[in-house]
């Protein structure tokens, strides 16, 4: 299952949106990140045929999503805001979200789809009387109760506790491994880097980077890569390091000294060399820049 | 020898301008009732609120007031006593409906927005006590109506002091009416803030306690008034239903006790006996016209004095609707989930 | 005099610790078990609270704030019992709320000076220190506009204006950086941190994102099912393994070789890091020399942490060992 977007873009009179997004989404956990305002929202609800792109083309497998109702077969859709019916027990919410979609053995589904989220223990309570994250396992098992080829979650783990995020966290890898195309838009980015495989990043309504965030990272030629090390001679490694043409800048601080390269490659390489030369050992060796938070927030400076 | 000040521009200096602690004087639950009061106050008026939330209380004392003013003026361009458009107890009656509809817009703004943004969250965490949230909301419309009610009377009186031929005289004769006229605006000013609040304190949406309180209000008098008019004899008691006609019989008792009665007995507003089945022309005549002297006497009463009800049961029945409104705002405060 | 310096170490005794519970519970009808005899004690500072699997997290701040009565048990603050004396102890308490709690037609400006009277601040002192409050949450000419008009991030620091402006002792965030961005996330957090350490005032912040737990408390609770899991400073849950962790670019097979080869048995995890056991030795020399001799680079070398989800019994994301190398 592909989704895939040609120079997609949503304008609400002079208020561009969403300006000229191109992305194919594949199989497996895909982040989308972005300011508040920049747009996610908004392709997310075109992916999900609820807007109309105004301009460029939205489509599944081919088939523009707008107004082809048999396209949400294969959609599942985890919207952000409250959209649960109170009164009914988690079970009859699943259920009624089964039998909408016409499954033959609703009931069955119902029962797997409220296991996959581990929520038997409370599924014939009122909806009313669950915890929030109790709520959005709730949302989740009723999009996944009919197979779903393709996932669109909008923070999907909001107001669930540390030990619930983990276990959905799970899941969610566990169905992308299995062949299923996610898309997870979150700002929790500790969590989309230990989740997804590649991801999207929005800006002002338009695609920034994409890719694997390791590769986003080695892209940024014109940042330096910061380590922090700590050694037993920080002064005399320095001074060897900074004699090697890769490194840029040296810093010292309480903690340890904080080097930074032009050149991975030649910096990682070159410094066991250079330790063992000096004697110095080296205790810890941290890539200060390389998660996801440092290259969103590159990304957002410009 | 000039001494160098410590601001002297040449020494170079860098301030601590960063958190400081705060170490005066705390004034406790009455300064934050006094707080909560004068805040109640200027929400009321629309005060600090933009252009929009003045509207509707601008018009509204507006309309309560204009009429002094143009009697005022009058009567000081055409000599006094001679115009009296207005009595004091008068101007209480036709005025009644704008305080209602000032409630209506108004006590919502005070209290229900309060639980809407859910910023009695932020009001309970601190060491104000809920008693004391409603004691402020309770002062601040009081006061605000009280003045209200009490403006055009001062501006009627003026302007009868100004334009009379012996200024000193007219004030003299006037004191006996000062009493009244404070005391008239003052049960205006509970019953209606008390009624307003309690219903908008268990309605969560503004647009929804603006329409129930007009519902209380003046629906209710729209709806009791001709049903008290054209069948007095069996719906006066109705009249009891609608704050505003009580309030309306109360500052009438408060001025003239007597005139909450009718001028006439009660047989006057029982209904006409039929005319026997095979009546002659002159008996039919007599019937209509019986008929017709009742109504055109009834119009010449007000509700109130169709009602015919005696003054004590309009003072039990706001006594009533004050104890009734104080448990509904002690109990919904004290429960309410912040 | 005896008994004044007996009196006066009790009265130091009861303020050096900011919080302490005895066997709190709290009871709902309907079953709910909230809090389960909880016996804790929490120091000045700045202190997470997490919660898994129930009610217990705002119960908890609400029976803190005085505003909720246990079941059994009790919970002192500030030395201040909170249930029999919780209007006096709410004057030394700031509160943000998780949910939207401003007014959306008024100047945050207006609201602030509001609540600091509210607070019992005479009315010049209000206005200074909301102004002051604005200025250190970062608020300049935005205050002057209607808080309707603000985004999330503005407004949650008008919450934590509200918050500090009557200096109180101690601060109690509720989930502080829900709803905001990745930038509005780091600046929150920021602030928090400023208010712990540069202004002086303890700080409970009660979050689901152990992330930003570690980023900002030195003092961790964890309550689980409504009963204690643990309540003990973060780097008691962060410290370090016998596993040391390696990540090379390049051919990392031959490098574990060259290591097997040099006495120091190594294996690859399935996330492409290397796991070493230390075993009581000091094989980072080894490892330097290793990594010289065979030309891989060297990207990351530390002891692996435990992390703070390792006490939820977590299962490992990506089939890695949770690798979390460096402070």
């Amino acid at each position: 299952m592909t989704v895939e977007l040609v120079h997609a873009s949503k304008w609400y009179g002079n208020v561009v949106a969403v300006n000229d997004v191109s992305f194919t989404l594949a199989p497996g956990v895909t982040g989308l990140l972005g300011p508040n305002g920049a747009g996610k929202s908004t392709i997310l609800h075109m992916i999900v045929g609820l807007l109309r792109p105004s301009g460029g083309v939205v489509q599944i497998n081919g088939t523009p999503v707008w107004q082809h109702a048999e396209v949400y077969r294969s959609i599942g859709f985890v919207p952000e805001s409250e959209s649960v019916y109170a009164f009914l027990s988690g079970y009859e919410f699943v259920l009624l979200n089964a039998r909408l979609h016409g499954l033959g053995d609703a009931a069955g589904a119902a029962m797997r789809a409220i296991a996959l989220v581990e929520l038997e223990g409370a599924k014939d309570r009122p909806i009313a009387t669950y915890s929030k994250g109790m709520r959005q396992r709730a949302k989740i098992a009723a999009t996944l109760v009919h197979d779903p080829g393709i996932l669109l979650l909008d923070e999907p783990f909001n107001g669930m506790d540390p030990k619930q995020r983990l276990q959905m966290m799970a899941v969610l890898r566990r169905l992308g491994d299995d062949g299923r195309t996610i898309l997870v838009s979150s700002h929790i980015l500790e969590e989309v880097d230990r989740l997804a495989d590649a991801v999207l990043v929005i800006l002002g309504g338009r695609l920034a980077a994409s890719g694997p965030s390791r590769e986003i990272r080695q892209l940024m030629t014109d940042r330096p890569h910061t380590f922090t090390l700590r050694t037993s001679d920080d002064r005399t490694l320095a001074a060897a390091l900074v004699r090697q043409s890769a490194t840029t800048s040296v810093e010292f601080a309480v903690g340890g000294m904080t080097v930074r390269t032009s050149d991975l490659g030649a910096f990682t390489r070159a410094l066991p060399v250079i330790a063992r030369e000096a004697r110095v050992s080296l205790h810890e060796v941290v890539p200060a820049d390389e998660s996801l938070e440092s290259v969103f927030s590159y990304l957002v400076q410009g | 020898m000039v001494r160098m000040s410590a601001l002297d521009a040449r020494a170079g200096a860098i301030y601590d301008i960063g958190y400081q602690h705060y170490d005066g004087k705390r004034l406790g639950r009455a300064g934050a009732v006094r707080a909560l009061y004068a805040h109640g106050l200027r929400t009321v008026f629309g005060l600090g609120r933009g252009v929009r939330a003045k509207i509707a209380p601008v018009a509204l004392v507006a309309f309560v007031i204009v009429p002094a003013v143009i009697q005022a003026a009058l009567a000081g361009l055409l000599g006094g006593g001679q115009i009296q458009l207005f009595t004091h107890e008068g101007y209480f009656r036709t005025t009644v409906w704008i305080f209602g509809l000032f409630c209506a817009f108004q006590t919502p703004e005070l209290v229900t927005g309060d639980q809407q943004h859910r910023v009695l969250a932020l009001y309970f965490s601190r060491a104000l006590r809920r008693p004391d949230y409603v004691l402020a909301r309770v002062g601040a419309l009081t006061t605000a109506l009280f003045i209200v009610g009490l403006l055009p009377h001062i501006v009627l009186m003026f302007g009868q002091y100004f334009s009379a031929a012996d200024t000193l005289k007219a004030m003299k004769d006037s004191v006996p009416q000062l009493p009244r006229i404070v005391a008239a605006a003052l049960v205006i000013a509970v019953l209606l803030s008390m009624v307003s609040l309690a219903i908008a304190s268990v309605i969560r949406r503004r647009p929804f306690a603006t329409a129930a309180i007009l519902g209380a209000l003046m629906v209710a008098s729209a709806f009791v008034t001709p049903l008290v008019i054209t069948r007095p004899d069996k719906m006066r008691y109705l009249v009891l239903a609608s704050p505003l006609m009580v309030g309306d019989g109360v500052t009438t008792w408060i001025f003239d006790t007597t005139k909450v009665r009718a001028p006439v007995d009660s047989a006057f507003f029982a209904p006409v006996a039929p005319p026997p089945a095979h009546a002659d022309s002159a008996t039919m005549a007599r019937h209509r016209a019986e008929v017709r002297r009742r109504s055109r006497g009834r119009e010449r009463m007000t509700v109130i004095q169709i009602a015919n009800l005696p003054g004590s049961l309009y003072l039990g029945t706001t006594a009533l609707l004050l104890i009734v409104s104080a448990g509904v705002l002690t109990l919904r405060y004290r429960h309410i989930e912040t | 005099m005896e008994s004044d310096t007996i009196q006066g170490e009790t009265s130091y005794l009861a303020t050096v610790s900011l919080l302490s519970t005895f066997e709190l519970t709290k009871r709902y009808p309907g079953g709910v078990t909230a809090l389960d005899g909880l016996t804790l004690e929490i120091e000045p500072g700045v202190t997470g609270l997490v919660g898994a699997n129930g009610a217990g997290k705002s119960t908890f701040l609400k029976i803190m704030l005085g505003l909720l009565e246990p079941t059994s048990g009790s919970l002192t603050v500030l030395g201040i019992d909170a249930t029999l004396r919780g209007p006096e102890l709410r004057q030394y308490l700031g509160y943000i709320p998780e949910f939207d709690c401003l007014p959306p037609d008024q100047p945050a400006a207006d609201f602030v000076t509001h609540m600091a009277r509210v607070s019992g601040l005479p009315p010049v002192a209000a206005r200074e220190r909301a102004a002051e409050m604005l200025r250190h949450v970062g608020l300049y000419d935005e205050r002057y506009r209607q808080i309707g008009g603000y985004s999330t991030g503005m407004k949650q620091r008008v919450k934590l204006a509200q918050a500090l402006v009557h200096d109180p002792r101690l601060l109690l965030l509720d989930e502080p950086t829900n709803g905001l961005d990745p930038a509005g996330r780091t600046d929150m957090l920021e602030l928090i941190r400023r208010t712990g350490t540069e202004f002086g005032i303890s700080v409970i912040v009660a979050s689901h994102l152990l992330g930003e737990i570690e980023q900002v408390c030195d003092f961790l609770v964890a309550i689980e099912a409504g009963k204690l899991l643990r309540a003990a400073p973060i780097a008691s849950f962060t410290r370090e393994t016998e596993l040391l962790v390696v990540e090379v670019i390049g051919d990392a097979a031959a490098f574990v070789g060259a290591l097997g080869a040099r006495g120091l048995p190594a294996r690859v995890s399935p996330d492409g890091s290397i796991a070493i056991e230390i075993d009581g030795g000091s094989p980072f020399d080894t490892v330097r020399d290793t990594a010289a001799e065979s030309g891989v680079g060297l990207l990351r070398l530390g002891r692996r942490r435990h992390r703070l989800e390792d006490m939820f019994g977590a299962p490992p994301a990506r089939g890695s060992d949770g690798t979390h190398v460096g402070a």
